[in-house]
């Protein structure tokens, strides 16, 4: 067989991204971040964001935010059907003042091209922004200029500039390959035991074109749908049987209804309403919480009131002292004593000076001094500044609560709408079967029932063996799909097996192998650990399932850009599961793959692990940064009780990152 | 005391000082009459009168009238921010200097917009004649029937005067700037409905005093 030249793909580098008011960074709405080659860790405490910063990343350069349940059957399937998430993603992340301003832009290098785009996090297929020139001097003249085009063609000409870029054959490729291989969330989806995933991604990696995933992902679905459709038809086939054996066995029943017509019209009711219901129960759910939230924002505006009715008061009754008694006031101002009826300059002029002496103008007891007028205004005004504040919460919150409650009400309909077409179709159904049970009285029918009845047979069984043959040539196809790739596969597997176990045996600390496995129509690779084949999920650690897949992961990306392109990986806090042991191998799996020229861009709890250290220690601080996010957002309580346990644990990675690197 | 209270008390001291400007003092009558008429002014550019902070009602002792800026005009006479001789109110320099804070907030700040209307309404028209014209602001007018005190403004008792509010606002639009104009117009037009009842009520008596005499 002839040796195919396997493909090189060029990965976007990040250079920049900036935010803009984006609600959940409260310190820092609009930040911006530059990124240098190597690693770039943003690390920082329990619900800062960290996940939902690399999550904001994808969405900028695929319009998609990964699934956390995502499942994978084609590329083109998974970018159809995610497109309703990022909606869902940052509806609470983005308060509702900010829905129409806040969105991400994103500066890339591809090779020789800078690439600005901006994207609404809203508006997951479109873009507000798109700009490519050749090098990022801005004196050169732009090669792409979006600024005419309205936001979809901006995202259309974006897919097909970086589809191409990249080097592969369609955008959902692209987003796959960000998602599914680059990019190592929380939702810990781990490629090595993801069949359809891994396969696709081996083809990208592998295969002699692009265009060979795609074909495999067509036969794939295409065998599916086949066969899905040849073995209805076969139940279907085994219902009209049963319906002949039944007539037969009757002296004859005749219908003139189709019953599998019926019960499938039956099915996608029921299917409908269940959905529809599901659907109601969630918006209600929402709603409930939009309910609780408006009230908790009230009750907290009504306190904020009451602490300023309090400070108000307080100046008030203050001002209650001995100068602004009516009677001292009337003695002062008209020269009047309301107690002897003394009149004249002279009854003003005693009762200022008691007054002035602090004194009681009656009784002469010593009167205490009032307080100045500014401390209580302070302390209105820092109230004032929180009930505005309070107040906008509320108006965000409401807003929002209107907006969940239309789509309650649009669910409510829907359910009552698909309740109510089940009910009929049962009564209709009910009267049909009446219709039937009057035409079996006619034998002429029953001998035209079953003559109809055996066509249709004819029909559905011709119809599944037809759908049947459909289904084998698509799996003949894909098989030779997987035939080849076994083969580039095999041809690669000298280069590509070297890079994965150097990197994964860093980490584990003892020999492993990875070797292919094919099923009757699935391409697989399966791990060897000490000679015995750990294809089982429960076999492996948890810490050892999370770091071998991202050692595949950073050896795929790390095969398909060669040895001139960086490859980016994107990994969400993974120290988690890691015990004391494997925190420094892990640093140091890490450090091996930035020292080839590659990107990290990660996550990371700041605490003591060994891990940073590690990681710091091997990049120094030209190839690794450290982004302090505590600052970007509000701690809590329990956080910031914390504070200089976190300045402490920075300290300790930038002091390595200091003298690392050598 | 609660947000009614301190709302009440700068409506108190923001009428006082205006009218004490121009007018020479404000009675306690009338700060009762321009609170009412900032709140429906407020009504006008669809602020909900329960956001206003306070309520209103009609009782036999007198209308509008509010429990909340009575006790806000006693809190802030003990106080010494405003000083009441024989029932007119005049500032004192703590309530000019409290009035000066106040008016830089955020919690206060958006109803000067509605006490400046009213109180210029004031100077325009002078308080006899505002007092005449509200007479026939529906809900006084229904609250008028009854004996017992009835809330005005309250939930339900609205619409007949959003229905004038309407009208009114395809006449002078709800973002004006100066709400003396809408305010004006609108008791204007309250005082015409006023000259043709009463005529309509002369007429009537008129026509049953002709046969008598007749007779």
């Amino acid at each position: 067989m002839k040796k195919e030249p396997r493909p090189r793909l060029l990965f976007p580098r990040l250079r920049h991204v900036d935010f803009a008011s984006f609600s959940l960074f409260g310190q820092q709405p609009n930040v911006g971040l530059r990124f240098s080659p190597g690693v770039t860790c943003l690390a920082g405490a329990n619900g800062i964001g960290k996940s939902t910063f690399l999550a904001s990343v994808s969405f900028a350069l695929t319009g998609r935010v990964p699934m956390p349940t995502r499942s994978y059957s084609s590329a083109d399937e998974y970018y159809r059907e995610s497109s309703f998430f990022p909606a869902v993603y940052f509806e609470g992340r983005i308060n509702e003042e900010d829905r129409a301003t806040a969105s991400i832009s994103v500066e890339l290098e591809i090779g020789s091209h800078f690439l600005k785009l901006t994207r609404g996090f809203f508006d997951p297929d479109g873009l507000r922004a798109l700009s490519i020139r050749r090098s990022n001097d801005n004196d050169n003249p732009v090669e792409l200029d979006g600024s005419n085009l309205s936001d979809t063609e901006r995202q259309l000409r974006y897919a097909e500039w970086i589809t191409e870029a990249v080097g592969l054959r369609s955008f959902d490729q692209f987003v796959f390959l960000q998602h599914f291989v680059l990019t190592f969330d929380e939702s810990r989806n781990l490629l090595f035991w993801n069949g359809k995933a891994l396969e696709a991604a081996l083809f990208i990696a592998f295969g002699a074109k692009p265009e060979q995933q795609a074909s495999a992902d067509r036969s794939r679905r295409e065998m599916e749908r086949a066969d899905s459709l040849g073995r209805n038809f076969k139940w279907q086939s085994l219902q009209v049987r049963k319906r002949i054996e039944a007539i037969q066995e009757s002296l004859g029943a005749e219908t003139s209804d189709d019953f599998a017509q019926l019960e499938a019209t039956f099915r996608a009711l029921e299917v409908e309403r269940t959905s529809a219901i599901e659907a109601a129960e969630e918006a209600n759910s929402k709603a409930a919480d939009k309910d609780l939230a408006l009230a908790n924002a009230s009750a907290e505006l009504l306190a904020l009131r009451n602490e300023y009715a309090k400070a108000f008061a307080r100046h008030v009754g203050e001002r209650s002292v001995a100068a602004h008694h009516p009677l001292v006031l009337e003695a002062i101002t008209e020269k009047h004593c309301a107690v002897c009826g003394a009149t004249g300059t002279l009854v003003a002029e005693i009762v200022q000076r008691r007054i002035d002496s602090h004194g009681c103008p009656f009784c002469e007891s010593p009167l205490g001094k009032r307080r100045e007028p500014a401390a209580d205004f302070e302390a209105l005004r820092s109230l004032d500044t929180k009930i505005a504040a309070a107040r906008r919460r509320m108006e965000s919150v409401n807003a929002a609560r209107a907006r969940v409650s239309a789509s309650r009400d649009e669910a409510s309909r829907r359910a009552a709408l698909a309740t109510a077409a089940l009910r009929e179709f049962e009564e209709k159904n009910t009267s049909v079967a009446q219709r039937v049970k009057g035409a079996e009285a006619s034998a002429a029918g029953v001998q035209e029932e079953l003559a109809r009845l055996g066509v249709e047979l004819k029909t559905l069984l011709a119809a599944s063996k037809e759908n049947y043959q459909v289904r084998d040539r698509h799996k003949a196809s894909l098989q030779r799909l997987q035939r080849d790739l076994e083969q580039q596969y095999k041809a690669a597997e000298e280069e590509f097996v070297p890079l994965f176990r150097k990197l994964a045996e860093r980490f584990i600390g003892f020999d492993l192998d990875i070797a292919v496995e094919r099923g009757i129509t699935s391409f697989s690779l399966i791990l060897e650990l000490r000679s015995t084949r750990r294809r089982v999920f429960h076999q492996l650690s948890e810490s050892q399932r999370f770091f071998l897949d991202i050692a595949l992961r950073m050896a795929l990306a790390q095969f398909v850009s060669g040895q001139k392109s960086p490859a980016p990986i994107y990994i969400d806090t993974p120290e988690g599961a890691l015990d004391i042991a494997y925190e420094a191998r892990a640093g140091e799996m890490f450090g091996q793959f930035v020292a080839g020229g590659h990107d990290i861009v990660m996550t990371a709890n700041i605490n003591t692990s060994q891990l940073l250290k590690k990681l710091a220690a091997m990049c120094g601080a030209s190839r690794m940064t450290l982004v302090r996010m505590t600052e970007w957002t509000d701690l809590s309580e329990v956080q910031m009780q914390a504070e200089s346990l976190f300045r402490e644990a920075y300290g300790g990675i930038e002091k390595e990152l200091l003298k690392g690197g050598r | 005391m609660g947000a009614e209270t301190y709302q009440a008390a700068f409506d108190v001291l923001s009428i006082t000082r205006r009218l004490e400007q121009a007018l020479d003092g404000v009675t306690r009558a009338e700060i009762h009459l321009l609170a009412y008429v900032a709140c429906l002014l407020a009504m006008f550019r669809r602020v909900p009168a329960a956001e206003w902070g306070y309520g209103f009602i009609r009782s036999q002792w007198g209308a509008p009238f509010s429990a909340e800026i009575e006790g806000a005009l006693v809190m802030l006479a003990e106080g010494g921010l405003v000083r009441i001789r024989r029932e007119t109110l005049a500032m004192t320099t703590a309530g000019e200097e409290m009035l000066g804070f106040l008016d830089g907030t955020v919690e206060h700040g958006w109803r000067i917009q509605y006490l400046e209307g009213a109180c210029d309404s004031a100077l325009a028209m002078s308080a006899g004649v505002i007092r005449d014209a509200l007479r026939q602001e529906p809900g006084l007018r229904r609250a008028s029937v009854h004996h017992e005190p009835r809330n005005l403004l309250g939930a339900g008792e609205d619409a007949a005067l959003y229905e004038q509010f309407g009208i009114l606002s395809s006449v002078v639009s709800v973002e004006v700037s100066d709400l003396m104009v809408p305010s004006v117009l609108w008791l204007s037009y309250l005082k015409e409905i006023q000259r043709l009842e009463i005529e309509r009520r002369s007429n009537e008596v008129g026509l049953n005093e002709a046969p008598n005499q007749s007779e």
